[in-house]
């Protein structure tokens, strides 16, 4: 056949076999595609744009100068041989931090190898810009959080802050309106702080921003820096190997390594079947052999493959699971569920099945327990009126449950529930409640599940994790949150779901009211965990309603113990995701320390192991991406440090009783500790995070790092008196920067490999101040909010709680008799007010506070020319003014990081509701209602990457304040 | 229209001397659809060209269950804004749909539009353009362009959204008068800004919606209706006028026939005026009925003559969708997911085009790297893929479902895939490799098959 085209794929493909030279590889044709469109010029430009964030950001994780620039190197290198791949063109700036975040990690691992193997401990430099000790804290975890988010709110995030860039910048670059950046910056703030704060991290938002943006100022990249990484730059692009592009080994490997873990598109074929491509079309002979061989490999490559390996070494059988522990169990702390069950037109239902269940937060990690699943912590049936009682523990620790439900299931009947608890809501320190709930008929959902190929999903398992009214519906909160709780419903409850897909892959739930919204979750090892939220109110109730799921992801790997190398049994694994966070997976390795698991969708992972039994040894994190190019499973191996096994009690310290539930934390000292290994990926253990709890005997055990480190106690209900500290002292320096609050604090210091002896732990219980709070005209205030600098009862540091209070009265826990407390009520919507002085005693009939008009205080803002920000937008765009409420006096003075900050609520943003949308007047000025007669505030403005105290000032009752002009600086 | 005898786009006849062929049948697939099952191929010889044609152009409707499914498989896009699924529900469709050739014109109007999800940035606007690019991939030219003026992942892609009458974008006048309808020469500089005039008036509406799928109204306070001079006609010209006047040109239905050679016939030679002009008077004189001119080639002598066989690179879609299709692998063994990665690997990633003129085709999707990609993906369509979650190709049950005799299914894959563009001693080589009729020694055969130069071509 006389074809011009098949010549020339013959040609092609001739040319390809005398280019399998191993020393060039495979990738030269894609670099020289990469060359074709770009220049030098165009490099040195994206390095002075995104160069400062990279660096800044290397010189966070890593301290040291050189690795720094090692790492920096390594990113821009990495973009070279990627730059064909990046998607997201327009986010360079989020690609980038991705990358570096990656490469910087890595590089940390390998310091800490390197350290290790030399025996000796790197002092942090000290040219770093930030050494204080908030800041050391924030900056080795700031970058992991921020890759957390997602894209939306990440990407903005880092123009703004990070690499500096103005609202109308980021606007133009992303191509989103300026309210939509500045309101995804707000949520993005909001979102880190919150993460930063389950990890012990409080930070207001000032501090939050301007830690943020003091980042970049000080990472100018050196033009020696600029000039080695252009020349790497240039050389690589001209398709030379790295070796020759005059770049470091460290360089080289890091570069590599990255790359690896991205995947790039792997070539299997190998220099065998590539001449066999090459043969072909002239020649065949050659063939059989090769193809058999090929077949062979990949029959041996089967033989191979994990979950196939040989009989189990240890003969032991699964842990079983761990009891979480009760609450407090004394009688005056329970708290009774007590009501009726009805159907629509208020007929009683018999025989209906009532349930109180919790979802325990986060802030305490069990492994043992099934993920999603919330806690029963009650069950019973309705009788012949209809009516229930439900005794549980009493409900104090918003900690422990971040919500609460009571729910009403019978045959025929939609659930019907209340919500206790919820995020917004705190803690009811009551003990009775009284709820009428009311079930619809219900409806039934018939479904469909296909994969991607269209085909029936079969025998998989649909859960109803959410169940929520239409929004319309006053009379419940909207959701109730099941979870995959139904696999294990109390006695004959008609819970809504789970149903298993028939061979056509059709599904019906019942249980569920018409017009509720679903969320749906599928777990199924053939598809990707998933939650799909239904709005049946959408569609017809006879429709049929379809989904498909995507196949599985499955995480393959063995848990080691990395002293002796052994597989840790039946080890217990934790994944998360990428996309939204909170989408836990959990797992159990096998009897050889393999596991195998599926996650939720997303683009990247943490992983945790830990020993389930080996108490000795620590947890262990790893973060990674999932290779593109649509493979299905990925190994991750993960080995656990040994640690000391801290053993002890925790009893109150009068009566000597034991204290059941109270929460662990460690916080490793990392200054003067001969065994801290800078960078060390051991999970969470270097965050002093609340960590374990204490059992019913008041006995705990808790393994740590070696060397020096304080255990930190939380008593289980906030009756304890705290024992106040600062991160400097828990570092082994001076009291500095932040404020601790635990109720016990031991200093500890082991030597690796000791055992050391039980220890006891005494917290003191505080006393309970209490009182009613009155209207000027006499009346009980309701609808308050109570605000104290001492009531800290999720972690270990302030983090901005309410004090529950109800129908004017209010219980102030962990009260120290000795002391004094300043408090600040407000009932914003009838603008009353109060900052008191409470003394720490308990007395029979209580305090009565009184409260007083509310005052105001008008405020211009300028520029240093005195012209004023008219129509200026208060959220999100820089100039950013911040009201701020003083709770715990302290340094006002932002540049010298080592005074100890002032502990202070940021809950009003010159309005009270943290719109996005507000403005000052035209001519500037701004009017801050709503202050607390006496309490102190104080203006601090965001502006050019730094945070500064502008003013602060009290107001009188009812008093309108003129504060004058504020100067903030216009950003270009 | 009668057609002379000597007219290269007169209707084929078979005779005995030209008979109609495996070879003419299969061209027909690989070129009108992607590629064809042995069932298929066994049909259309039986049928005849002009039903072949007639069936490729009237094809049988969707079933209500495909409906539901297809709907599903879309609201999945939808909901995970997940671009590989995307590309995933697109593959469904060229790989499952009961009209491959509105699919093989779906992407030829992608690569003519080439508008990529880089800069869209969302599942949704560009899974809605994709839906216009088939709704009138067999239609008329005119509506198309109407349509796409308007199309939001369109105005984001040409930065039309931004286009007010005071400050006209002039992206997408200049991209629609020299890629999308003239090409260059045959416009001049201020037919550009004048277009851009016409073309503005369309806004950005952005939902908060979890999808993204943001509405783009016309808003007629934005759009610029003074009069305007465009192509030598002076009006208060609208966008429809300045699609009108355009395709009055006859340069307009010289391009789109060019382009349309370039897809159907042969991307090796350059079609001369004794073939295109009598195309592109026939698409002037039918309004540009797409189906008209699209009927008029796969019907013609030209099309089907032997020297135009095989005579296009396959472009990495064609190619990796091509295998599965004619191997008929169970839905179940597939992964479509996998397989958009492939395309992507070998230099088409879908949605994604590299630039505003879209993939170059032809010998460019040949290098080094993608020759070696189509080789893995003949490897793990051959061999399976456990980590891609593709399984082997089970060649035993191929020729059972097919009634092929255990025996001949060696031969029969060569038919399938090759049609006898195969040179002797590799046919005998491959027939070696098969011989003893084993499961492995089969797919050791059919890798050989498709790993011969002739298949990298359609």
């Amino acid at each position: 056949m006389a074809n011009g085209q098949l010549d020339f794929v013959v040609r092609r493909i001739r040319k390809l076999a005398g280019l399998a030279d191993p020393d060039r590889g495979p990738d030269k044709p894609l670099l020289e595609s990469f060359i074709a469109r770009r220049d030098d010029s165009a490099f040195a430009q994206l390095l002075e744009r995104h160069g400062p964030m990279v660096l800044s950001l290397c010189r966070r994780l890593l301290g040291n100068r050189h690795d720094a620039e090692d790492a920096f190197q390594a990113t821009f290198l990495v973009l070279i041989r990627k730059a064909r791949s990046i998607r997201k063109k327009d986010s360079l700036a989020s690609w980038l931090h991705g990358v570096a975040f990656r490469v910087a990690r890595e590089a940390r691992a390998k310091t800490v190898r390197r350290q290790a193997h030399e025996r000796q401990v790197s002092e942090m430099s000290p040219t770093d810009p930030a050494s204080d000790v908030l800041w050391r804290d924030l900056r080795l975890v700031l970058d992991e959080e921020l890759q957390r988010l997602p894209d939306k709110y990440r990407v903005p995030l880092i123009l703004y802050y990070l690499e500096g860039k103005t609202t109308d910048e980021a606007a133009r670059l992303l191509d989103w309106p300026r309210g939509t950046v500045g309101g995804r910056l707000a949520r993005a703030r909001q979102m880190l702080r919150a993460r930063l704060a389950r990890r012990g991290i409080a930070v207001s938002a000032g501090s939050l921003a301007t830690a943020l943006a003091s980042t970049t100022a000080s990472a100018a990249v050196p033009s020696a820096l600029a000039e080695a990484t252009l020349k790497a730059a240039g050389v690589l692009a001209a398709g030379q190997a790295m070796t020759a592009a005059a770049v470091s080994e460290p360089v080289a490997a890091l570069t590599e390594g990255a790359l690896k873990s991205m995947l790039l598109a792997k070539l299997k074929v190998t220099g065998a079947a590539l001449l066999a491509v090459s043969v072909i079309g002239t020649s065949l002979l050659a063939h059989q052999a090769l193809a058999g061989k090929q077949a062979n490999a990949r029959q041996n490559e089967m033989k191979s493959s994990p979950g196939n390996t040989a009989a189990p070494q240890a003969q032991r059988s699964p842990p079983a699971r761990r009891e979480v522990p009760p609450a407090d169990d004394s009688a005056k702390d329970k708290t009774t569920f007590a009501g009726q069950v009805m159907d629509e037109q208020g007929q009683p239902l018999a025989e209906a099945a009532v349930a109180v269940f919790a979802s325990p937060s986060l802030y305490v990690r069990d492994f043992t327990r099934t993920p999603l699943a919330p806690l029963i912590l009650g069950s019973t049936k309705t009788d012949v009126q209809g009516r229930f009682q439900v005794v549980t523990p009493r409900l104090t620790a918003q900690e422990d449950y971040f919500a609460c439900w009571v729910a009403a299931g019978a045959k025929g009947y939609g659930l019907g529930w209340h919500q206790l608890i919820s995020w917004q809501q705190p803690v009811a320190n009551h003990a009775k409640y009284e709820l009428a709930l009311r079930l619809p008929r219900e409806q039934i959902i018939r479904g469909r599940l296909l994969d991607l190929q269209g085909q029936p999903a079969r025998n998989v398992k649909v859960y109803v994790k959410v169940v929520a009214t239409s929004e319309k519906d006053p009379s419940n909160s909207a959701g109730v949150t099941l979870g995959i709780l139904p696999d294990n419903p109390p006695e004959g409850a008609s819970w809504p779901g789970p149903a298993l897909t028939n061979d056509e892959g059709r599904f019906s739930l019942s249980g569920v009211g018409p017009g509720c919204r679903l969320v749906l979750h599928f777990r199924d090892e053939r598809y990707t965990h998933e939650d799909w939220e239904v709005d049946p109110a959408s569609k017809t109730t006879a429709e049929e309603i379809t989904h498909t799921l995507a196949p599985a992801r499955t995480i393959v790997g063995q848990v080691t113990f990395a002293d002796t190398k052994k597989p840790v049994p039946y080890a217990c694994l934790l994944v998360d995701e990428s996309m939204q966070g909170g989408h836990f997976v959990y797992g159990t390795a096998d009897a050889n320390g393999r596991f195998s698991i599926v996650p939720y969708a997303g683009d990247y992972y943490p992983i945790t192991a830990s020993a389930p039994e080996e108490e000795h040894y620590l947890a262990r994190a790893k973060l990674f991406f999932w290779p593109r190019g649509g493979a299905l499973t990925h190994e991750i191996n993960l080995s656990l440090p040994r640690g000391i096994l801290l053993r002890g009690k925790i009893i109150e310290e009068a009566s000597g009783r034991p204290v059941a539930g109270a929460r662990l934390g460690y916080w490793l000292q990392k200054k003067h500790n001969p065994y801290y290994q800078r960078g060390v990926d051991i999970g969470e253990d270097g965050f002093g995070q609340l960590r374990a709890k204490s059992n019913v005997d008041g006995s705990f055990r808790l393994p740590v790092f070696p060397g020096p480190g304080r255990l930190l106690v939380k008593g289980p209900t906030p009756d304890y008196i705290h024992v106040e500290t600062t991160m400097g002292e828990l570092e082994g320096s001076k009291p500095s920067n932040t404020r601790w609050h635990p109720d016990g604090l031991v200093l500890v210091n082991h030597k690796p490999g000791s055992e050391p002896a039980e220890m006891t732990v005494k917290l003191r219980r505080g006393v309970m101040i209490h009182g009613q709070v009155l209207k000027p005209d006499g009346q009980a205030a309701t609808e308050l909010k109570l605000i104290c600098g001492s009531y800290v009862p999720k972690t270990f540091r302030y983090s901005q709680d309410f004090v529950p209070i109800r129908n004017g009265r209010f219980e102030l826990p962990g009260c120290d008799p000795e002391k004094t407390y300043t408090a600040f009520f407000l009932d914003e919507k009838n603008q009353l007010g109060a900052a008191v002085e409470l003394p720490g005693k308990e007395t029979n009939q209580g305090a009565t506070v009184r409260l007083a008009r509310c005052g105001t205080a008008r405020v211009r803002f300028v520029d240093e020319q005195k012209k004023p920000f008219a129509k200026h937008q208060l959220y999100g765009i820089k100039p950013e003014p911040f009201l701020v409420l003083i709770v715990t006096p302290g340094s006002s003075n932002f540049t010298n990081i080592e005074d100890l900050q002032a502990d202070a609520v940021n809950w009003v943003n010159c309005d009270k509701k943290l719109s996005a949308e507000r403005f000052t007047g035209a001519d500037g000025r701004l009017t801050f209602a709503n202050l607390i007669p006496g309490a102190p505030y104080r203006i601090v403005v965001h502006e050019k990457g730094a945070t500064v105290m502008k003013r602060e000032f009290t107001v009188k009752a009812g008093e309108t304040l003129e504060l004058g002009d504020v100067v903030m600086k216009r950003e270009e | 229209v009668v057609r002379a005898k000597g007219d290269p786009w007169a209707a084929y006849e078979p005779t005995s001397a030209d008979p109609w062929d495996l070879r003419k049948v299969a061209h027909l697939h690989r070129r009108a659809g992607f590629g064809a099952t042995w069932a298929e191929l066994d049909r259309d010889l039986k049928a005849g060209p002009a039903a072949s044609v007639e069936r490729l152009l009237g094809p049988r409707p969707l079933t209500a269950q495909e409906t539901v499914i297809l709907g599903s498989l879309r609201e999945g896009v939808l909901d995970s804004r997940d671009s590989e699924r995307l590309k995933a529900w697109w593959l469904y469709r060229i790989l499952y749909d009961p009209d491959p050739l509105r699919e093989k014109l779906t992407l030829f109007w992608h690569g003519h539009f080439a508008t990529s999800n880089r800069k869209v940035q969302s599942a949704a606007l560009i899974l809605r353009q994709n839906e216009l690019l088939r709704r009138h991939a067999l239609g008329d030219v005119a509506t198309l362009l109407k349509e796409i003026s308007a199309d939001g992942a369109m105005l984001v892609w040409l930065d039309g959204a931004n286009s007010r009458k005071e400050k006209p974008n002039e992206n997408y006048a200049r991209e629609f008068l020299e890629l999308f309808t003239l090409g260059p020469g045959h416009y001049r500089e201020t037919d550009v800004r004048e277009a851009a005039r016409a073309f503005t008036g369309w806004h950005r509406e952005r939902t908060d919606d979890f999808r993204g799928d943001d509405a783009f109204p016309f808003e007629p306070a934005e759009s610029d209706t003074g009069g305007k001079t465009f192509l030598g006609q002076t009006g208060a010209w609208q966008s429809a006028d300045i699609i009108r006047i355009t395709l009055e040109q006859p340069a307009a239905a010289k391009f789109l026939c060019r382009k349309l050679y370039r897809w159907f016939v042969s991307d090796s030679i350059e079609p001369g005026d004794e073939l295109l002009g009598p195309l592109a008077e026939e698409l002037q004189r039918e309004r540009y009925s797409l189906r008209h001119v699209v009927g008029v080639i796969l019907r013609s002598r030209h099309f089907y003559a032997g020297a135009n066989h095989r005579q296009r690179i396959a472009g990495p879609v064609e190619f990796a969708a091509g295998l599965l299709r004619a191997l008929e692998a169970p839905r179940a063994d597939v992964s479509l997911l996998a397989l958009a990665a492939a395309c992507e690997r070998q230099g088409q990633d879908l949605f994604y085009p590299p630039n505003v003129k879209g993939w170059d085709g032809g010998r460019s999707w040949l290098t080094s790297t993608t020759i070696l990609e189509r080789g893995n993906w003949i490897s793990d369509v051959v061999w399976g893929n456990s980590g891609l979650g593709i399984r082997p190709f089970d060649p035993l049950a191929w020729a059972t479902r097919n009634r092929i005799a255990p025996e001949q299914t060696m031969e029969a894959l060569i038919e399938l895939v090759l049609q006898g563009d195969v040179h002797p001693p590799a046919r005998a080589a491959i027939l070696r490799a098969g011989r003893d009729g084993q499961p492995d020694s089969l797919r050791k055969g059919l890798q050989l098959i498709l790993n011969c130069p002739e298949c990298q071509l359609v």
